[in-house]
């Protein structure tokens, strides 16, 4: 024993941090944006940025420091803000959001910050002309800035579907991707559309900082693929039930890592802790891969019969984990399953062993939904919004957050690659059904909220 | 203690040893106490860490002469007491671990690190520091 420790437990603890890529994945700071709120456009980005430096100036410096003296890598700093279709006053027009966003975009060179969250809108019900105004805006808000990402809400188990607005979302996303054709298609990738959003996702492209939020939070996306990729693999043939119980106590290791970091950022930044996201968020490094632990569970490879059940234990086992290490959970807290950051889910692909329903189906039981596919360019407007109506379908009526960032590079037919850079790592265009979604989509309307939304 | 409690229980303390320089001295001595501990990042409602100078030093390598005279010469030059250290060998492979108590530092923490690193680079040798609470919390409930 060394003072309370065993040479085990150290040990232990560096050889996840060192070569098993364990570590804090995001720490995110949500701002909240309602009083920069003026009749003035002007004036309001003026006070935007400013409240944005106020908090958020040290973020960097603060989180290097912490790193440096607990000896793990805190992967991103980033930002959320209020959903920005509720900040731009009553007489906002569409130019006048994309001011707002090349804003927040000065602000995040400043800082010095890879992303920031919150170019949204909560539609699932309905939206009001500043919303259409703020809609229209995203595609030329997202060509023109850099770090900005953009969310709409379009359904909830309470509100049922906004169907106009996943028509809606077909369109734009076509647009964007039109716009950003020489960049790959980028604009996509910052892109989500959702079903039961979470107002305390640090996560991107997904985060913003909820209408119920308090002023300023800092909420923590824990991460480790690596290191449960590893016991699983060290466990050999045991049992599910053993394996379950090998991944929780694995996970409960990483969030107890994750809430401390969060509360000493917290405490130097002098805000309030918020949450701590379970989530499993592979990232294109060797090994950091929820695919790969599909496969240590005993999948070939993702996509063969039992993928669905062996991610359903996963994401199970990691919530029970998690639960216990941290008093706020909150956020996604599941498995991510994005197909381009995640290498071992690319090569599904390319073999063929992964395709784009059997995906749907995954997205079931995890979080959080089709997430970084690409489909070929040519596919229609209403295809795409006939895909995010399915994906959605599985959040409102199983109560859990589904999303959809599908990217559709001009010009891209089935297998071709697209590459992203960075974290956001490389996609291949799969293979999507042709048959036509228009006559479904055209109708438009809501979808009503289902009997399970009823529990009072 | 709120703040309130706590300003006057200062102000009563300080009155009672230097009360007779009167009250404006009280005063001014109060406020400068007050600017110093508020200074110091205890931020309210966010409890102090505990135990934040306790920190655990690793050392991996290729064995050989001079990795512990090495190690421990520089936390020596820095007046850092090491509370407990142990070594292991795994075939030809040294790992170390020591457990410093950095109250009676002569450098910060990050600056004792970088000091670390340099001589581990030195020695041919990877070292590592970090304060004992990331292990706390990960290994013990």
């Amino acid at each position: 024993m060394l003072g309370s420790f065993s040479t085990k437990e150290i040990l232990e603890t560096i050889k996840m941090i060192r070569m098993e890529n364990l570590d804090i994945r995001t720490t995110t700071m949500g701002i909240s944006l309602f009083d920069c709120i003026t009749s003035d456009i002007g004036k309001t980005c003026d006070n935007i940025y400013d409240k944005i430096m106020k908090y958020a100036g040290n973020l960097v410096k603060t989180v290097n420091e912490i790193e440096e003296e607990f000896g793990i890598r805190v992967a991103n700093k980033r930002l959320s803000v209020t959903p920005v279709s509720l900040t731009g006053g009553v007489s906002i027009n569409r130019d006048g959001f994309v001011k707002i966003a090349k804003t927040l975009d000065r602000a995040c060179n400043e800082i010095g910050i890879d992303f920031l969250g919150g170019y949204s809108a909560l539609v699932q019900k309905g939206s009001t002309k500043v919303e259409e105004e703020f809609i229209k805006s995203i595609p030329e808000a997202l060509s023109v800035t850099e770090h900005i990402c953009s969310s709409v809400n379009v359904a909830s188990t309470r509100a049922g579907i906004n169907m106009d607005a996943v028509k809606e979302m077909g369109i734009i996303i076509k647009e964007m991707a039109e716009m950003t054709k020489d960049r790959g298609a980028i604009a996509n990738a910052k892109f989500v559309v959702f079903a039961n959003a979470v107002e305390d996702n640090p996560f991107m492209a997904g985060a913003f900082h909820g209408v119920s939020e308090p002023e300023c939070v800092i909420n923590v996306g824990v991460s480790g693929p690596g290191v449960v990729n590893d016991v699983v693999k060290k466990a050999g043939d045991v049992d599910l039930g053993t394996l379950s119980e090998i991944i929780k106590k694995t996970v409960f290791k990483i969030t107890r890592a994750g809430e401390l970091i969060g509360r000493e950022a917290a405490r130097r930044l002098g805000v309030k802790f918020g949450i701590l996201d379970l989530s499993l968020a592979p990232t294109p490094a060797e090994g950091d891969s929820v695919a790969e632990i599909l496969k240590g569970i005993g999948v070939e490879q993702p996509g063969a019969p039992g993928t669905t059940a062996a991610l359903a234990m996963l994401t199970d086992a990691v919530k029970k984990g998690g639960v216990m290490a941290s008093s706020y959970v909150g956020g996604m807290s599941g498995a991510f399953i994005p197909v381009s950051e995640d290498a071992g889910m690319i090569e599904a692909v390319k073999l063929g062993a992964l395709t784009l329903e059997k995906l749907e189906a995954m997205t079931a039981v995890c979080s959080v939904g089709l997430d970084m596919v690409a489909v070929p360019g040519d596919t229609p407007a209403e295809t795409i919004s006939g895909l995010i109506a399915d994906e959605i379908a599985i959040g409102v009526i199983n109560g859990k957050t589904t999303a959809v960032r599908v990217i559709v590079p001009p010009g891209a037919k089935v297998g071709d690659e697209v590459q992203f850079g960075g974290l956001l790592g490389m996609a291949i265009v799969q293979d999507i059904n042709t048959f036509s979604s228009k006559r479904f989509i055209d109708r438009g309307g809501r979808i009503p909220a289902p009997i399970t939304s009823m529990r009072n | 203690m709120d703040r309130e409690a706590f300003v006057y229980k200062l102000t009563e303390i300080v009155f009672k040893h230097f009360g007779q320089y009167g009250t404006d001295k009280v005063k001014e001595c109060v406020k400068e106490l007050l600017r110093t501990v508020e200074s110091k990042d205890s931020v309210e409602g966010i409890p102090e860490r505990d135990d934040k100078n306790t920190a655990i030093i690793t050392v991996f390598g290729e064995s050989k002469p001079g990795i512990v005279a090495g190690i421990t010469g520089v936390l020596a030059e820095n007046n850092v007491d090491i509370t407990d250290i142990t070594q292991t060998l795994l075939g030809k492979n040294f790992a170390m671990i020591i457990i410093v108590d950095l109250s009676t530092s002569t450098k910060s923490f990050t600056e004792l690190k970088d000091m670390l690193e340099k001589k581990a680079d030195e020695l041919g040798v990877a070292v590592f520091s970090q304060h004992q609470e990331l292990f706390k919390s990960m290994h013990r409930i």
